[in-house]
């Protein structure tokens, strides 16, 4: 069976510019309804691939967020992409067990992670020290707009697979 | 600078960052653009609240980034400079290092080499306090320095090369511009010719056959001023006008037939349905042709061409598989960009401009042209445009 052409087309994209050569189940399973897989895929496109912060700084967001959620599938497909592009394998230990690395980033990265660690946490408590540590940190707006809508599509993200029950790519 | 082990940072998940930073300098069209990226983006890989790069200009002076760097320690620079070495303000009289961003109190500046000898600039990396400088790893930041000079000399190469790539895109435009008119008044002259012609008479198919050569020569030239135009970087600007997608692709088919080489066959499963939306017919017949006439310029003789069409939910699709000799998998990813041409077409002939001025036109629609191939099996092209 043919697929539709939304369908089609939004697969293309995802294995031409995602990088990971397929079609994560994340998305296939949004499939059934062709243009909300278009629209998470351009939202997901926007957030991810897009901006301002490095993408290995955003998926790092994406494991602390669903550490939070005790969500696995996002957590172990990016502990695989950031394994891939080189990330060091003991920052990505201490990640995995739900925490930030004391050492071994730059310090914008680790105020970067502690600003989404306390957005996933609490949203509506976000501590003031930690908007102050990004600032330091020589983040502007917009930057720390990438990270808080970073938080939130992972918080989404972790629902969708968690609901769903998608299981975790063979990576 | 002096740095204690303890508080050096591990470089290897910098590294990552570092490797991303690297990429989107080296994409950047010009130095400017580096200068820019390293302002916002050099302190995810370096403890840095301000990034300036300055870059020798060639007439002996420099240029710098962000626009308006005088205030860059200028004495520090030099003593880099002469030094071939990092150097921090820490390390010349701070009195003649005259330093004027808010709050940045500590410089370091970091040689930009070409090679082992050639310095073409510098980075300068300023923070609010010592301590923050203080924790950078130096292996991260000669990596740094040594990935942004290359990205600084492909820069400098890519802007001469922009230069001379324009001049002969405006030449060719002007050029193909110039011959649309002679080639529109030598049809209308044909046109005219065969309305004079008596009924059966033997000049018709001679003067139809120059007709059509013509007309390709025509779509040729709409094809090189569209590619000029993309190449110039302007957006492609549809003539759209309200009309039948079905109809379209039949006047396509009905010069494919009377063309249609001894041997072949078109099998066509065509919708019932009116295919009605807003087109730039000009363009989308030419997609038309071009998707046919590949279909029969590649594939063997005796072979069966055959033409689909129909809707899919908001979409128009029009498919066009042949049993030719296909695409080899490794040029498929780079079928549709211009010049390409794969490996296996030997001496057929053809300009690499057609199927990627069809995707082109295609995308201007708001669709999308897609391929699936087989080397050796046959190639399927599908049109899908919204309605």
């Amino acid at each position: 069976m043919s697929l539709h052409p939304v369908v089609e087309g939004t697969y293309r994209e995802i294995e031409a510019e995602l990088g990971f050569g397929m079609v994560p189940n994340v998305f296939r399973a949004m499939a059934v309804k062709p243009h909300f897989l278009a629209a998470n895929w351009k939202l997901f496109k926007s957030v991810v691939l897009e901006g301002r912060l490095p993408r290995v700084l955003k998926e790092m967001v994406g494991i602390v967020v669903s550490c939070v959620h005790d969500s696995p599938y996002a957590r172990d497909v990016h502990l695989h992409s950031l394994t891939v592009q080189g990330v060091d394998r003991d920052v990505l230990a201490v990640l995995s067990r739900g925490e930030r690395p004391a050492s071994g980033l730059a310090p914008a990265q680790q105020a970067v992670l502690e600003l989404a660690y306390a957005a996933a946490t609490k949203p509506g408590a976000i501590p003031a020290a930690a908007f102050a540590a990004v600032r330091d940190a020589g983040l502007d707006d917009e930057e720390v707009f990438e990270v808080l809508t970073a938080v939130q599509l992972f918080t989404a993200v972790n629902m969708f697979t968690d609901t769903a029950a998608v299981k975790l790519d063979a990576l | 600078m002096t740095q204690s082990p303890a508080a050096r940072l591990p470089t290897v998940a910098s590294l990552a960052t570092l490797a991303e930073l690297t990429a989107r300098c080296t994409a950047a069209p010009d130095i400017p653009s580096i200068a820019a990226i390293l302002s916002t983006s050099a302190k995810w890989v370096v403890p840095a609240h301000h990034v300036s790069l300055v870059v020798r200009d060639g007439r002996g002076g420099f240029m710098a980034w962000p626009a308006g760097t005088s205030i860059v320690p200028v004495h520090a620079l030099a003593l880099a400079l002469e030094r071939r070495t990092t150097v921090t303000t820490g390390t010349i009289p701070p009195e003649v290092a005259p330093l004027a961003v808010p709050g940045i109190t500590t410089w370091l500046v970091v040689p930009l080499f070409d090679g082992a000898i050639d310095v073409i600039g510098a980075l300068i990396l300023g923070a609010r306090a010592e301590s923050y400088l203080t924790t950078l790893d130096s292996g991260v930041l000669h990596l740094l320095a040594l990935n942004v000079a290359s990205a600084v000399r492909m820069a400098e190469l890519l802007t001469s090369e922009r230069s001379a790539v324009q001049s002969r895109d405006a030449m060719v435009a002007t050029v193909v511009h110039d011959l649309r008119n002679p080639l529109a008044a030598a049809s209308a002259l044909v046109e005219m010719m065969l309305e004079d012609q008596p009924t059966g008479s033997m000049m018709t198919s001679d003067l139809v056959a120059v007709l059509h050569s013509l007309e390709s020569m025509g779509g040729l030239a709409e094809e090189m001023l569209d590619a000029a135009r993309a190449a110039a970087g302007h957006a492609m600007t549809l003539r759209r006008t309200v009309g039948d997608l079905g109809a379209l692709l039949s006047s396509a088919l009905a010069q494919v037939q009377r063309n249609l080489r001894s041997g072949f066959s078109l099998q066509l499963d065509l919708s019932s349905e009116p295919l009605p939306g807003s087109f730039d017919a000009s363009r989308v017949r030419r997609v038309f042709d071009n998707l046919l006439s590949n279909a029969m310029k590649y594939s063997r003789p005796g072979g069966q061409i055959r033409v689909h069409s129909g809707r899919a939910g908001p979409m128009a699709v029009v498919e066009v598989a042949d049993a030719g000799i296909g695409i080899p998998a490794a040029d498929l990813p780079n079928v549709f960009k211009r010049f390409h041409r794969a490996g296996n077409v030997g001496t057929i002939r053809g300009t690499g401009l057609g199927l990627a001025g069809a995707a082109e036109i295609a995308q201007a629609h708001g669709g999308y042209l897609t391929v699936e191939s087989i080397e050796g099996v046959g190639s399927t092209f599908r049109l899908a445009l919204p309605l």
